[in-house]
């Protein structure tokens, strides 16, 4: 088992290898000169010129792709926007994704796991039926409208609620939400599917036929196993809020890394598109390997050696 | 203007009559925009305020049948993703006089590509949207960088092409003039000249606007488009 996790780790240095190397080429691809937007129109050739010496653009392309793997942390790596170094800008603005995506993760999980187990409990009745609905409607609900309609209701409309910006706990609530929902729906159709699947199983039978009470059966044996896939589910998600909570950070102007990248890529600033998409992969890389941990400490099952 | 039909000038004056440049202001600035009746905007120094080109679609057809085109003729008009709007209006004016522009929006970058990496001649552009504003407050860095032909991409903004030597004349005289009022009379006769050249549709002067709390004073606007909030103050 733990030869497993050694060559996961290991394995860790080529992938984010590729994905240095794959998001540096990616954006030189792409016509568009940095130099000349950041100068603006009414800019001479010189000043050109003089901006793409400043950061290195004017040398050839594997030396500027080791400046950007050696100056990352060393601080040598300067954004072309606003000339700090990049690690400054990604940092914060990668914790207020982190916080964002946390506290969606979980109104997702909690709100989706009971969705999930009462729609299980109640298999073919009205509540199964509208907890399908909101899955329908959770997982085909375009983000961006969501928070639109959102902000709409709950700051425009009703004034109780911010409509953007990272203020306050409040102003958690709304974005949120909004990043929640369409896991909330994926979790809980997991969770359905997977307890439906738990409690056909011959070792709940046995738990009823010995007496056991229905509740602790449904809690107790049923729903932690159940959970089991829905970790992995709970896991991915978590991965996918970290690099893609770019829609509701643009709705609702949440300084987060993706919203960053996204604003970057507009003004070819190479610097923190690279950068910043490193930093979304290894989170994700990261995420996976802690999730395929946890599914191995909490399914014995996984332990056993063949 | 490099590229035919639009080298023609009866073509240029047509697609100009052909647009209804008040409407615009009101539709698109909600009256915060004027129609524009020069290059220049009327703050900046040295503006020579001529007729325009006032709202004529019958005219416009006249012009473009007197330059070959009585069924007009198909076009791409260029724009950036924030003059969009512009661009749709514009298609839907051209079209009442036969002119078919298909629309391309460019991200901002690459319509800086598309526009400044090779001369005007060579590029892929044909009509396209653009704004301009002085950076020196004077008449001369308008029309300076935007039709001296000395300043053809990629070392310039003259992405129109425009390459007229009575244009450089007067530019040159207008640079190199210490008299305000002699150079007011250049400013004054270049401004007839290009407005009547035509090299673009001549659009609107867009007021500044900035939205400010009751409680934030001493906010300073500059008609460059700038916001100072050194002074500011909450109150």
């Amino acid at each position: 088992m733990n030869n497993y996790f050694i060559k996961r780790l290991i394995l860790i240095i080529p992938i984010l290898l590729g994905v240095s190397l794959l998001s540096f080429f990616i954006i030189h691809l792409i016509p568009g000169d940095p130099a000349r937007v950041i100068a603006g129109q009414g800019a001479t050739s010189d000043d050109i010129a003089v901006i793409r010496e400043e950061f290195g653009l004017d040398k050839p392309l594997m030396e500027q792709y080791f400046a950007f793997v050696g100056g990352i942390f060393s601080g040598k790596l300067k954004s072309i926007s606003s000339q700090q170094p990049v690690i400054d800008e990604i940092t914060p603005r990668f914790w207020n994704t982190v916080q964002l995506a946390t506290f969606g993760i979980i109104l997702a999980t909690v709100f989706g796991v009971l969705l999930g187990v009462i729609a299980a409990t109640h298999k073919n009745t009205i509540i199964d039926n509208l907890s399908t609905g909101f899955s329908l409607i959770g997982v085909s609900m375009p983000i961006f409208w969501l928070g639109l309609l959102l902000i709409m209701l709950f700051s425009v409309a009703l004034n109780w609620l911010p409509a953007g910006g990272k203020d306050s706990f409040i102003s958690f609530i709304l974005p949120g939400i909004t990043l929640s929902l369409p896991t909330a729906a994926i979790i809980a159709r997991m969770t359905r599917a997977s307890m439906l699947e738990i409690v056909n199983q011959d070792f709940i039978r046995t738990a009823v036929s010995n007496g056991i009470p229905q509740k602790t059966v449904i809690y107790k044996y049923a729903l932690k196993n159940a959970l089991i896939p829905v970790v992995t589910v709970v896991g991915l998600q978590f991965g996918y809020m970290l690099g893609g909570a770019v829609l509701t950070e643009s709705v609702f102007g949440w300084p987060g890394l993706g919203r960053l990248v996204v604003q970057s890529i507009f003004t070819r600033d190479y610097p923190l598109v690279q950068s910043g998409i490193l930093l979304i992969a290894m989170s994700f890389v990261f995420v996976n390997l802690a999730v395929d941990l946890l599914y191995a400490a909490i399914d014995p099952r996984l332990r056993r050696k063949k | 203007m490099t590229k035919p039909p639009f080298d023609n000038k009866l073509v240029r004056q047509a697609a100009n009559y052909a647009i209804d440049k008040k409407a615009i202001a009101q539709a698109l600035f909600r009256g915060y925009a004027k129609p524009a009746k020069s290059v220049i905007a009327p703050n900046v120094n040295g503006y020579f305020e001529t007729e325009g080109y006032p709202y004529n679609p019958t005219k416009a057809k006249e012009l473009l049948s007197e330059a070959g085109y009585p069924n007009g003729f198909d076009t791409v008009l260029f724009a950036a993703p924030h003059y969009q709007q512009i661009a749709v209006i514009v298609q839907s004016q051209l079209k009442a006089i036969g002119i078919n522009a298909e629309i391309k929006v460019y991200e901002w970058a690459s319509y800086m590509d598309l526009l400044y990496s090779k001369p005007p001649d060579k590029s892929e552009h044909t009509m396209y949207v653009i704004g301009w504003s002085p950076s020196t407050g004077d008449a001369d860095w308008v029309v300076r960088p935007l039709f001296d032909s000395a300043n053809w991409p990629p070392s310039g903004d003259n992405h129109v092409g425009m390459n007229n030597p009575e244009v450089d004349r007067l530019l040159k005289l207008e640079m190199t003039t210490f008299d305000s009022e002699k150079r007011a009379e250049y400013l004054a006769e270049l401004q007839q000249l290009l407005v009547d050249e035509a090299p673009w549709i001549f659009l609107y002067v867009q007021d500044q606007m900035v939205g400010v709390s009751n409680q934030l004073k001493d906010v300073m606007v500059l008609p460059l488009g700038v916001t100072v909030l050194k002074y500011a103050y909450m109150e």
